[in-house]
C-alpha cells in the first residue's frame, strides 16, 4: 500500500463517522437491563488500531545520521500501520488469570516492520481483599509523575510525548498487603517485588543473572498519598526514593517524586574522541501540578530534574563530534558504549507543560491539547498540537502534530526529526 | 364590683346556634393546613432522612449514565459501584468497551482514577468528569449530602420543602445547592447547584420513584442540565441498589484494578 492510499484508509473511515452517530441518535429511550452485565468468568476484550504518519526528517542533525548510517540521505518518511491489542482472562475462585497481546504491523518507504509482544501475561492470587499474590509477566507503575517517574524502579521508561502509551512488563513476582484504619492514617500497603535476570527473561533489565528486590510501603495520610520506594540486590545498582500527591482544593492537585541512587556510571564523551567515565551517586526529582480553570482547561506542569543527565556542554560536545567526526567516529557514537547520550530525554533539566480543553465550544468529547517539553539547560523544545474525539461509543480518533525546535548542537535540534504528522483511529471491542 | 354569672337556659334555638358554630369551627380547622404554614421540620434532621431514604450505609449498586446531545445522539456508560461508610465510594466502569476497567475511588474529598492501560491511580479532582458530558465526578462519586453539606434554612414552596445548603469546605464541588424535598416520600425532586459566584452550574432532575430492591424506594433517573451546556442533557439511571458489607480494603488505591473481584 502507498503512504497516500495509507492516508486516503485513514480518512476514509472518518468519513464514516457521521453515519455511525446517526445510527446511535436512533436508539430507543432510555432502558437499563443490568442482567446484560452479570459477571461471567472470562473476559476478552481489546483494540484495532490504524495510523498513518507524514514525517519531515533532519538530515542535519546527529541522531539521523547515527539512526540512519550508511544509507541513502531522505527527506521525510511516510509510515503507516496497524496494531491489535487483545486482553482478557479467566477466573475461577480466588484464582484470576490475565492477558494482554499487542501485534504491531508498519510500512514505509524503507521496508516494513512487524512483531507481537505478550505485554502482560500472569497469574493472580487473592484470597482476600487485602491480599494478593501475582506470579507472571507484569507491568509495574511506579510514581506519581505524568511525563517522568524517576522512582518507577521496575518500570520500562515512558514516552514523554505520549505518557499513557500501554508497556510491556517485566517477568515478576509480586505480593501486596493493605490495611485501612479510621484514622488520620487512611490506610497502608506494602508491595513486594522479585525480579529475576537470567539469559531467558528480563535480559534488558541487567546483564548479569541476578534477582532483583523492590519494594513499595503506600501510605495515605493527611489527605496525601505518600510512597516510599526502594530497589536493590540484584542487577541495577541499588536506589531508593518516596513520591507524593495531594489536592489542594477541588480543582489543583500537586505531586512529587525524589530518588537516590547509589552509583550511577555514565560515559563522558571528550571533544578528541576519548571516552571518561562518570560515577557517583545521584539524585532525579520531579514537582508537578494538575490544574482545573473554570472553563474547564487542565494544565498539567512538571519541572524534572536529573543529576545523571547530561549538561547543555556536554551534550553539544557529542552533537558536534558526530557533526564534524569522519565514519569511525559515527560507528563510535552509534556503539552501545555511548548509548545514553541517544537516550530520550538525555540532559539534566526539563520542563513540561500540557494544556487540554474540555469540550470547547460545547463540542462535547472534542479534546483540543497542546504540550511543550523543554530541555531547560538548552532551551530545545517539542511542541505537540493535539486533537481528540471520543463521541462515538468505542471509537477514538487522535490526530496531532509535533515539532522538534532548537539551536544547532541542542538536543530536540538534533533529533532524527523534525517534525512529525500523525493520524490515529482506534476501535475498541 | 362582683360580677355574676347568669346561667342561660337551653332552648332549640341556642341549640341550633351551637351545632352551626361547632360545624363552622370544625370546617375552618379542616382548611387551615392548606392555609397557614403548617410547622417546618428541623432542616438538619430532613437532609439526614433524605440521605438515609436515598442509599443505605453500605452498598452495591448498578448504574446507566447516558449523555444526549443536541442532536440526540447519546453515548452511555455502566458503572458497578460499592460504597461504604459515610465518605467511601468506588465504582468500576463495565462499558463502553473503551473504558471498561476503568475504576474511580472517593475517600472524602480525596478522588483517583485507575486506567488499566495506564497501570496506576492517578488523583483527579471532584470538578473534573471522567466520562465529560454535564456530570462531573462529584455527581458520579456523590457522598451523602449531609457529609458534605449543612443545612442553613428550610421554608416550604411549591408544596414541597426547600432545603438551602451550604458547602462545609472548599473542597467540596458546589458552594450552595437548593434542594426541593417531596414531602410525603422525603426524596429529592430537584437539586439547584450553585458556583461561590452565584453561578447556577447545573440542575438535577430526580424522577421516577420506585423500588431499587431489598426495600431501597428511591428516584430512580436523576435528569441533569446546565447552563453552561446548552441543549445538552445528561442522564443517571439506576437498576439496583443491594445492601452489603465490604471491608474497607476495598478502599484503597491498590485495589482500584481489582474491583472486578467484587462482582458476582
Amino acid at each position: 500500500m502507498r503512504p497516500l492510499r495509507a492516508w486516503s484508509l485513514v480518512l476514509g473511515l472518518l468519513a464514516l463517522l457521521p453515519t455511525v452517530a446517526i445510527a446511535q441518535s436512533a436508539e430507543s429511550e432510555f432502558g437499563f437491563d443490568v442482567a446484560e452485565f452479570e459477571k461471567a468468568p472470562y473476559s476478552l476484550g481489546g483494540l484495532l488500531e490504524l495510523n498513518a504518519a507524514d514525517v519531515t526528517l533532519n538530515p542535519d542533525g546527529a541522531l539521523y545520521r547515527l539512526n540512519f548510517l550508511g544509507q541513502e540521505q531522505r527527506d521525510s518518511l511516510h509510515p503507516y500501520g496497524a496494531k491489535l491489542q487483545l486482553e482478557g482472562g479467566y477466573e475461577r475462585g480466588w484464582l484470576a488469570l490475565s492477558f494482554r497481546v499487542l501485534a504491531s504491523g508498519t510500512r514505509d518507504e524503507l521496508g516494513s516492520t512487524s512483531e507481537t509482544v505478550v505485554q502482560e501475561a500472569y497469574l493472580a492470587a487473592q484470597p482476600a481483599p487485602s491480599a494478593t499474590v501475582e506470579l507472571g509477566k507484569r507491568v509495574t507503575k511506579w510514581g506519581k509523575g505524568y511525563a517522568w517517574n524517576p522512582v518507577a524502579f521496575v518500570d520500562r521508561p515512558k514516552d514523554p510525548s505520549d505518557p499513557e502509551l500501554a508497556q510491556e512488563g517485566f517477568v515478576l513476582a509480586r505480593a501486596e498487603v493493605i490495611q485501612s484504619f479510621e484514622s488520620t492514617l487512611r490506610n497502608i500497603s506494602f508491595t513486594l517485588v522479585l525480579l529475576p535476570v537470567n539469559e531467558d527473561v528480563n535480559t534488558d533489565f541487567g546483564a548479569e543473572p541476578a534477582t532483583n528486590v523492590a519494594g513499595k510501603l503506600t501510605v495515605l495520610a493527611w489527605d496525601t498519598d505518600i510512597d516510599l520506594l526502594a530497589l536493590g540486590g540484584g542487577t541495577r545498582s541499588s536506589r531508593w526514593g518516596l513520591d507524593f500527591s495531594r489536592n489542594l482544593g477541588s480543582n489543583v492537585e500537586v505531586h512529587g517524586e525524589w530518588a537516590r541512587t547509589a552509583e550511577v556510571q555514565r560515559p563522558l564523551l571528550q571533544p578528541a574522541g576519548s571516552v571518561q567515565q562518570r560515577s557517583g551517586p545521584a539524585d532525579a526529582w520531579l514537582l508537578g501540578l494538575r490544574y482545573l480553570t473554570d472553563f474547564e482547561l487542565t494544565t498539567i506542569a512538571e519541572y524534572y530534574v536529573n543529576e545523571a543527565g547530561y549538561t547543555a556542554e556536554e551534550l553539544e560536545t557529542f552533537y558536534r563530534f558526530v557533526d564534524e567526526g569522519a565514519v569511525a567516529a559515527l560507528h563510535q557514537a552509534a556503539s552501545p558504549a555511548l548509548g545514553p547520550y541517544r537516550q530520550p530525554n538525555a540532559g539534566r533539566r526539563y520542563g513540561y507543560l500540557r494544556l487540554s480543553q474540555k469540550d470547547p465550544f460545547d463540542w462535547l468529547y472534542v479534546a483540543p491539547a497542546a504540550t511543550a517539553i523543554v530541555n531547560l539547560d538548552d532551551d530545545s523544545r517539542t511542541l505537540i498540537a493535539e486533537l481528540g474525539y471520543t463521541g462515538i461509543t468505542n471509537l477514538e480518533l487522535r490526530g496531532r502534530v509535533m515539532w522538534l525546535q532548537g539551536d544547532p548542537f541542542t538536543e530536540f535540534a538534533e533529533k532524527p526529526n523534525a517534525r512529525k504528522a500523525e493520524l490515529r483511529v482506534q476501535w475498541h471491542f | 364590683m362582683s360580677r355574676t354569672a347568669h346561667a342561660h337556659p337551653l332552648t332549640p334555638r341556642r341549640a341550633l346556634s351551637f351545632v352551626l358554630n361547632l360545624l363552622l369551627a370544625l370546617l375552618a380547622l379542616a382548611l387551615l393546613p392548606g392555609r397557614l404554614p403548617a410547622a417546618l421540620p428541623d432542616a438538619t434532621t430532613l437532609l439526614r432522612e433524605v440521605d438515609r431514604v436515598l442509599q443505605p450505609e453500605s452498598f452495591e449498586m448498578y448504574r446507566k449514565l447516558i449523555n444526549i446531545e443536541p442532536d440526540g445522539s447519546r453515548k452511555e456508560w455502566v458503572l458497578y459501584s460499592v460504597k461504604k461508610g459515610q465518605d467511601k465510594i468506588l465504582a468500576l466502569f463495565l462499558s463502553p468497551a473503551s473504558d471498561k476497567g476503568r475504576s474511580t475511588l472517593r475517600l472524602g474529598d480525596n478522588m483517583w482514577l485507575y486506567i488499566p492501560n495506564v497501570g496506576k491511580p492517578i488523583r483527579i479532582t471532584s470538578l473534573q468528569s471522567v466520562t465529560g458530558g454535564v456530570f462531573n465526578n462529584a455527581d458520579i462519586l456523590r457522598l451523602d449530602f449531609s457529609v458534605e453539606y449543612d443545612a442553613e434554612g428550610i421554608e416550604e414552596a411549591d408544596g414541597q420543602w426547600l432545603l438551602r445548603l451550604k458547602a462545609k469546605t472548599g473542597a467540596v464541588a458546589y458552594d450552595r445547592l437548593k434542594m426541593w424535598v417531596d414531602k410525603q416520600r422525603t426524596v429529592p425532586t430537584r437539586i439547584e447547584a450553585y458556583a461561590a459566584s452565584g453561578l447556577l452550574i447545573k440542575t438535577l432532575y430526580y424522577k421516577d420513584v420506585k423500588d431499587l430492591g431489598d426495600g431501597v424506594l428511591r428516584p430512580s433517573v436523576v435528569e441533569t442540565d446546565s447552563p453552561l451546556y446548552k441543549g445538552y442533557q445528561s442522564v443517571m439511571i439506576w437498576a439496583s441498589i443491594k445492601p452489603r458489607k465490604l471491608d474497607d480494603e476495598v478502599f484503597t488505591l491498590a485495589f482500584m484494578g481489582r474491583v472486578e473481584e467484587l462482582r458476582r
